[in-house]
């Protein structure tokens, strides 16, 4: 269904997606007084399936299943296309990160019985999309984009699916950008594995936080609020005073107050990965991740300088899944209790 | 003040809420649905006929299961507040969507309520019902352009794993 | 000729089966080994006093088959995936440590490890009141009353700590929850520590004991007389008036059974595990 909408543009107005057919016209452009043209934009909205007969639309829809199935199949294979020298782990070298789905949390223990809790991170189709010289980043080091679950190319923009299309991979999600020094820098188009990460090294991890919605000032700040009786009147969860009296006599910026909380990225550090499964995919990551399940985030080696130590000889610049080393189901780190083993103590 | 706070946060809620509490509710629902059993086209507003469709046809997976079964004609029998539409449901509509596993609804939106509270509307309807349709069937023209080069290109890739496989 | 092996092996005493039991279906829970607990395992050769022939000789078919609850996966829209991975998880636990089939209501007696016990032994005896949690953290709490002090415990199914965990007697009650036992007179729950376990069979649906419990005077923790907790198991006539039942029946909500948003069909889901668990036991 065509839906034929009038746009009131002001004369500054440049940003427009859609090229407008100007078709009626006031005569005011003859005047010199600055005057709102009336423009009649032709959007059409149809999507893709609209106009093909099923078995096109089935046709297209397995034929791009089998592309991506292709596709990823290519980038297992090295001798296709030249991979870039891999290069040696050195100390202050930084590499690749990876984008994770959060599937949900379980407990963990360790050998002498504590119990923890991880979160499950599955890293389903992630790539390597772009690599941006220094110059380009505009900063001091490289940078590699990445790109996480695939995705279906319809209903997405022309100038998105050109990106992938360019390293030859599936459409994606998301895509981040990660800091790289320059002896970790990796092709365009390599698949990115969970054995990237070992058991036992330490991974920040960014995600998109649950959105609250307009919460007041307990939820959102963690204010204490005021007593429940003892002679409140209508005051238990307000902020009470927002700062000093008549000296300053305004309220500073910044000021803690109730609004939206949530829906924001966010980044934990220091999670410490107790268990990688090289057949699904998937890290268990200690404590909580910001985001809902089912959620995409981020992760990438620590920034805390005490945990520099830990995350020594990583595979780098990434684990290559080329058949040179053969991972077990399930890597574990030596603190857990696995549980086919007999019991501890 | 209360001392267990209605929450805020509402993620993962399924049921909307409606009318005066949880028994207003489903009133509110049985009646729709048992003027959707008997007349198999209505319009409410759009909050109401999306919650109704769930509730519909999951009334017709009960139905299939067959009159014998005891649970089903509990259900059938609270739901329907007209008792003479319980054979209806039964014989008629249960039979109507032998063959079909979902889907036996269909929701099409309306223009505003005229009234002063310009509400959104929608009609609801059980598919197969005797009605004239309530929007013309799209026929997609096999002989456009793009539909024609798409069977071309289809083809032609039958051909090539017809001779790949030989 | 797997079967007359089979027979013979067990003919020869309980030593054999002992060994066999390793090998065993971990889900369904067998007499056998509490059997071979209450025997020594003795250096002399003492004949079984009733016949232990169970599995083999009786058909698949007739044998209970019980998926433990924390196997179904809860309602929400998780990846199957996350499910999956944990299952795998759960049934590499049971391979090692058996965990008997038990309801809410059965009294079992379950051994912890524990370094500050002597022995380094924990042993407890108690009814079963609730089983919750899915997955991994999967748990069930066991109330006792000891020296005049109800005491509960709440231990996690798959905890490395567990050491053994015993059906001393295998019956189910008319509620899923028996929190009212707190409010309840103290005799429904002492239970000796030292209670010999009473045999149950493997075949056929699980006694449910009918027992209807006397409650201590009100105030209770909870108003059990209310209808949203559905408590079949309390002799209500004895504490409580007709008009009190009556005002009880206020916040009953009669639409809530018929409410199709409510429900959770789980049949095919649990057919589809059980299979599952069932196959990657045995191997």
């Amino acid at each position: 269904m065509t839906a034929l909408t009038c746009r009131f543009i002001s004369l500054a107005d440049g940003l427009l997606r859609v090229a407008p057919v100007i078709v009626c016209r006031t005569g005011a452009a003859l005047q010199r007084t600055p005057v709102i043209h009336c423009v009649r934009t032709h959007r059409t909205n149809t999507w893709w399936d609209e106009h093909l007969t099923e078995e096109n639309s089935s046709f297209l829809k397995k034929i791009i299943a089998d592309e991506y199935q292709q596709l990823t199949a290519d980038k297992l294979n090295p001798l296709k296309d030249e991979p870039w020298a891999r290069q040696e782990w050195v100390e202050g070298s930084r590499r690749v990160g990876l984008v994770a789905v959060k599937l949900g949390m379980m407990p963990v223990w360790t050998k002498s019985g504590e119990r923890h809790v991880v979160t499950m991170l599955q890293v389903q189709d992630c790539h390597v999309v772009k690599h941006l010289s220094k110059e380009e980043y505009n900063g001091k080091t490289a940078a590699l984009v990445v790109g996480g679950k695939n995705v279906s190319p319809f209903h997405r923009p022309e100038g998105y699916l050109e990106i992938f299309r360019n390293a030859g991979i599936p459409p994606k999600q998301k895509l981040t950008t990660f800091c790289v020094t320059d002896n970790s820098i990796i092709k365009p188009g390599t698949p990115l594995y969970a054995a990237h990460f070992r058991p036992g090294q330490y991974v920040d991890i960014t995600g998109k936080t649950i959105g609250k919605g307009f919460q007041g000032v307990m939820k959102r700040w963690g204010f204490k609020g005021q007593p429940a009786s003892h002679g409140q009147t209508k005051t238990h969860r307000r902020p009470g005073s927002l700062g000093p009296g008549g000296d300053p006599a305004k309220v500073f910026k910044g000021k803690k107050m109730p609004g939206r909380m949530g829906n924001v990225y966010d980044t934990v550090y220091g999670l410490k990965i107790w268990r990688v499964n090289t057949k699904y995919n998937v890290l268990y990551v200690n404590g909580s991740v910001p985001g809902h399940r089912n959620c995409i985030v981020k992760v990438r080696d620590t920034v805390l300088p005490n945990r520099f130590e830990k995350n020594k000889s990583p595979p780098f610049p990434t684990f290559f899944a080329d058949g040179d080393e053969e991972l077990p189901e399930d890597l574990y780190d030596e603190d857990m209790f696995q549980f086919g083993e007999p019991m501890p103590e | 003040m209360r001392l267990t706070l209605r929450a805020l946060i509402s993620h993962g809620r399924v049921a909307r809420r409606m009318g005066l509490g949880p028994e207003s509710r489903i009133n509110i629902l049985r009646n729709i649905l048992t003027g959707l059993v008997r007349h198999e086209r209505l319009e409410t507003t759009r909050a109401r006929a999306d919650e109704v469709r769930f509730y519909a046809e999951k009334m017709i997976d009960y139905a299939k299961k067959g009159e014998t079964n005891e649970k089903s004609m509990k259900m059938a029998d609270f739901w329907l507040t007209e008792k003479d539409l319980i054979p209806k449901l039964f014989k008629v509509l249960a039979v109507r969507f032998e063959n079909q596993t979902g889907g036996y609804t269909r929701m099409a939106r309306i223009p505003n309520r005229e009234n002063l509270d310009r509400a959104a509307m929608a009609v609801l309807e059980y598919k197969g019902n005797p009605f004239p349709p309530l929007f013309p069937v799209r026929r997609v023209r096999e002989l456009s352009l793009v539909n024609q080069l798409l069977k071309g290109y289809r083809e032609e890739k039958a051909q090539m794993v017809a001779e790949k496989k030989d | 000729m797997a079967a007359c092996t089979r027979r013979a092996s067990e003919t020869m005493g309980l030593l054999r089966i002992l060994r066999n039991l390793t090998h065993n279906e971990r889900l369904l829970s067998t007499s056998v080994m509490r059997h071979a607990a209450a025997s020594d395992g003795p250096p002399k050769f003492t004949p079984p006093a009733k016949p232990v022939i169970i599995d083999k000789t009786q058909k698949e078919a007739s044998l209970r088959r019980f998926l433990s609850p924390e196997f179904i996966p809860p309602r929400q829209r998780t990846n199957p995936v996350k499910f999956s991975v944990e299952r795998k998880d759960m049934i590499q636990r049971r391979k090692v440590l058996n965990i008997p089939e038990f309801y809410v209501g059965s009294i079992l007696a379950v051994s912890m490890s524990d370094p500050h016990a002597s022995g380094n032994l924990n042993r407890f005896v108690g009814i079963c009141t609730q089983r919750s949690g899915k997955g991994l953290g999967a748990t069930f709490i066991l109330r006792n009353v000891v020296e005049g002090q109800g005491v509960e415990i709440c231990y996690e199914l798959y905890s490395p700590r567990m050491r053994n965990i015993e059906v001393l007697k295998l019956e189910k009650r008319l509620d899923d929850n028996l929190m009212y036992l707190r409010d309840a007179l103290s005799e429904y729950s002492t239970f000796d520590f030292n209670m010999q376990p009473v045999r149950f069979e493997l075949t056929g649906d699980v006694s449910v004991n009918q027992l209807k419990v006397k409650m201590k005077p009100k105030p209770w923790s909870k108003r059990w007389e209310r209808p949203k907790f559905n408590i079949q198991g309390i002799r209500f006539d004895l504490c409580l008036t007709p008009e009190m039942m009556e005002h009880a029946q206020k916040w009953g909500e009669p639409w809530r059974e018929y409410d199709m948003l409510k429900e959770y069909d789980t049949s095919s889901l649990e057919k589809q595990i059980f299979q599952e668990v069932e196959e990657n036991l045995s191997k």
